[in-house]
């Protein structure tokens, strides 16, 4: 999501709205004496004026029952994506509401808490909030950065949770194009002939029929392409360690591959280049989808913990002690 | 970057066999399920077991005070951990509970019968006080191991700051009597200048000390001191005053801090007066003096003046033929001085210049004696000259506390001006601005309230707030009041 666009502002002067209010609040009831003469502002110290431990006077609990509002309306919002059909508002307006609401919370805690971590509960809870505020605002940086990323380095994004899918398929393909062309064993005896390379035997019996009679020893180089490096790197789980992983040498092995094949040879390679191609930007949408995605392993659950957290601290100091 | 060699089209085609993908949960998400899930449970779950087993002090507001340290693990000694609802809790009771608690905070009343079980006789602030503070609004635990003693300024500023407090108070305490109002506890015996109370009391609203605290009230109402002794500070700081031990005179010459260096020593003519201003009426014979302090005693000591002479002459060792002799001379002497006794009481009593030339006394001696009324306010009576009794004061800004000992790097004259002073009707007291200098921001020297005042009344008065100040210059003037038919 793209923090710095025109809907936002709106958002963001409504949180600096809210914030100098707050602040204005905070300070005409906790610091009189700096309010200049003949300024008045409803009193919310209760019935212990200038009782510093904030959040026990009335505008402190205010404070702190927003913040707790915010977190179980932010909380929601897991809800509100797997809901779709729910017409309260659209995903993206309460994904607005969400950040900015949240970014209220800021200054609602930081004066609901008088600047003071209190004991080892209310750490606890701060902690917790700091958390949960940094992971979002980090996932948020990501969110707004990553994106851009992702369209000028994918020129064909996925759909994040085909990728596996898609993986399969190159791999499919390219173990069929390995089957239809000459078994390796055909190929052996002339290629010992010539003894120009040593060529590994393939184990795989590929039910695929063959191409046509062609260059044995282009289909040699291309079958041992295939076998040694092709299929190894769109088999592989985890390509980045493999050499066709980097653009680079990809395209030099490809040109070699090129130059040592029979020129009618040429669209096979191209399209085993477009398939290799296509994994490494896979594997990049899937590093990229990590990046963007992989905060909110912290961000989420230790957001529910931190509600029911606030929760509970709210029911201990309003009901009890 | 690396070229397309599909389009998107082309890809999208790829998915043709994979588009129930949404209806399977992706393994991230599950993951993260399982994470929120887990921490949900083990949230609920590690409530539920802190709620029943966990130590109470995981729910403090923070480190106790060193005062309160011995039961810091103790919370139920101030706290009352019970259920605030005092029963089930329905939703009805949930909401009053939540508006109660958005209106007035959370209540400290339970907490301040807890202080009182122990801090017995700690009475509040002045009577025209609209609204007492919880014990817990000055004095704020869990804040560490500092004093709880220490109160902040803001506290003060909370009632003191608000006109409308300030009004209220003004309202409630025009009907109170100024006896019930109470002022800083004094010592046995200390007497305090105190002027009437302002028809508004003290309900000037203000922020700071050094910003609009309003003019100390001795200088405010430009207040004499009424004393009738004859002082002038002036006059002791002069080049022509003789030394003292050695020294020029100067004001710790005279003015002595107490023990405990909060206050001086009241002033008495033995002490701080006698070594320059003896009573020596006779310059021939210096060891005769007059007694002080009490106008019959001179009396009777100048009807008995040959007797003093006697014994004067037994002191320096004269026969018995010699005293009688030394007596008949000296009193021959004082006969053509003043012609009679009479005239001699006349002139001990009532001479007032003091600097008249005494060519028989070397200059550099003490100052002789030259006559009571030179000090004192001397009337005369078909009885006989009288002395009224000076009155002397040991405080005068009773609002307030002052440590003379912490003052000692300031010099008392840039505070109380005492050698501009002549008269004795001069209070010489500081004005605000004095302190100011100092007690301010810009001074940087602490300006919080209570490092001049206390919030707290004397448990004594407390007990009996109708009755006045022992000590108190108002209760003398009112018992006198009183005495006089």
């Amino acid at each position: 999501m793209r923090i710095f666009n025109r809907v936002n502002i709106i958002w963001f002067l409504f949180l600096s709205l809210g914030t100098v209010a707050a602040c204005l609040l905070y300070v005409s009831t906790f610091h009189p004496q700096r309010v200049p003469v003949g300024v008045r502002f409803p009193q919310l110290s209760g019935d212990t004026p200038g009782y510093i431990n904030v959040g026990a006077t009335p505008l402190g609990l205010i404070f702190g029952s927003i913040a707790f509002g915010i977190f179980i309306f932010a909380g929601l919002l897991g809800l509100r994506k797997k809901i779709v059909l729910w017409r309260i508002g659209t995903v993206q307006s309460w994904l607005r509401a969400h950040i900015w609401l949240t970014l209220l919370t800021i200054p609602l805690v930081m004066l609901h808490t008088g600047f003071r971590l209190g004991g080892p509960m209310t750490t606890l809870l701060v902690t917790l909030y700091a958390i949960v505020m940094v992971s979002g605002i980090y996932g948020l940086t990501l969110q707004h950065y990553l994106p851009r990323l992702m369209n000028e380095r994918l020129s064909t994004e996925t759909v994040a949770e085909q990728i596996p899918f898609i993986r399969a398929q190159l791999c499919e393909v390219a173990e069929k194009m390995r089957a239809r062309l000459a078994p390796i064993e055909a190929f052996t005896t002339h290629l010992a002939s010539t003894a120009r390379i040593a060529i590994k035997p393939v184990t795989e019996v590929f039910q695929a029929a063959p191409l046509e009679a062609g260059d044995p020893a282009s289909e040699a180089v291309l079958v041992d392409f295939i076998d040694r490096q092709v299929l190894p790197y769109l088999r592989a789980g985890d390509s980045n360690r493999r050499r066709l992983g980097n653009p680079r040498y990809s395209e030099d092995v490809f040109r070699m591959v090129k130059l040592r094949v029979a020129a009618e040879y040429s669209p096979q390679i191209e399209e085993i280049q477009a398939w290799c191609d296509q994994r490494r930007m896979l594997d990049v949408q899937t590093r990229l989808q990590h990046w963007l995605h992989g905060w909110l392993f912290i961000h989420v659950p230790l957001s529910y913990l931190l509600i029911l957290m606030t929760a509970w601290h709210a029911f201990v100091t309003l009901f009890r002690y | 970057m690396d070229e397309p060699r599909r389009t998107q089209k082309q890809i999208s085609q790829q998915y043709q066999d994979n588009l129930a993908y949404y209806r399977r949960i992706h393994w991230w998400r599950f993951v993260r399920f399982l994470a929120s899930a887990t921490a949900i449970i083990g949230g609920i779950a590690g409530i539920f077991v802190y709620q029943r087993r966990g130590p109470e002090s995981f729910f403090t507001a923070g480190p106790i005070s060193r005062a309160h340290a011995s039961f810091e693990n103790d919370c139920g000694i101030c706290h009352d951990a019970r259920l605030t609802a005092g029963g089930p809790l329905t939703p009805h009771r949930f909401g009053d509970i939540i508006k109660d608690r958005l209106r007035h905070g959370i209540p400290l009343q339970s907490l301040d019968a807890k202080c009182e079980s122990c801090h017995e006789q700690h009475t509040l602030h002045q009577p025209n006080v609209v609204q007492n503070r919880s014990c817990s609004a000055c004095h704020q635990e869990h804040k560490g191991a500092a004093s709880l003693q220490t109160v902040a300024s803001l506290e003060c500023a909370a009632c003191h700051a608000d006109a409308h407090v300030m009004q209220a108070s003004a309202v409630k305490g025009a009907h109170l009597p100024a006896s019930a109002f109470q002022i800083h506890p004094l010592r046995p015996m200390q007497v305090a200048f105190e002027l009437p109370r302002p028809p508004r009391g003290f309900t000037n609203t203000f922020a700071s000390f050094w910003s609009d605290h309003p003019e100390f009230q001795l200088k405010r109402d430009q207040a004499r001191d009424p004393n009738v002794l004859h002082f002038n500070h002036q006059r002791h700081y002069a080049s022509d005053i003789p030394l003292l031990n050695g020294q020029k005179l100067d004001c710790i010459s005279c003015h002595k801090i107490e023990e405990d260096g909060l206050y001086l020593r009241r002033i008495t003519f033995a002490a701080n007066c006698q070594a320059c201003h003896s009573l020596q009426f006779d310059p021939r014979n210096p060891e005769l003096m007059l007694p002080h302090g009490d106008s019959d005693a001179v009396r009777a000591f100048l009807r008995t003046l040959s007797t003093q002479y006697a014994e004067l002459a037994a002191k320096r060792g004269l026969k018995s033929n010699e005293i009688q002799k030394f007596v008949v001379q000296e009193l021959l002497r004082l006969r053509d001085a003043h012609r009679s006794i009479e005239d001699i009481e006349r002139d001990i009593f009532f001479t007032t210049n003091p600097y008249k030339p005494q060519e028989t006394i070397p200059g550099q001696t003490r100052g002789s004696f030259y006559g009571c009324a030179v000090c004192h306010e001397v009337k005369p009576t078909a009885a006989g000259p009288v002395v009224t009794k000076p009155l002397l004061f040991d405080r005068w800004m009773t609002h307030a506390n002052f440590n003379h000992a912490k003052h000692a790097s300031v010099r008392c004259d840039d505070c109380h001006h005492a050698t501009q002073s002549r008269e004795t009707s001069d209070i010489l007291m500081p004005d605000k601005a004095s302190c100011v200098r100092c007690h301010s921001p810009q001074g940087k020297v602490v300006a919080e309230c209570m490092t001049c005042h206390t919030y707290h009344a004397p448990p004594q008065l407390a007990a009996n707030p109708s009755q006045g100040r022992p000590g108190s210059f108002k209760q003398m003037l009112f018992e006198a009041k009183k005495a006089t038919p």
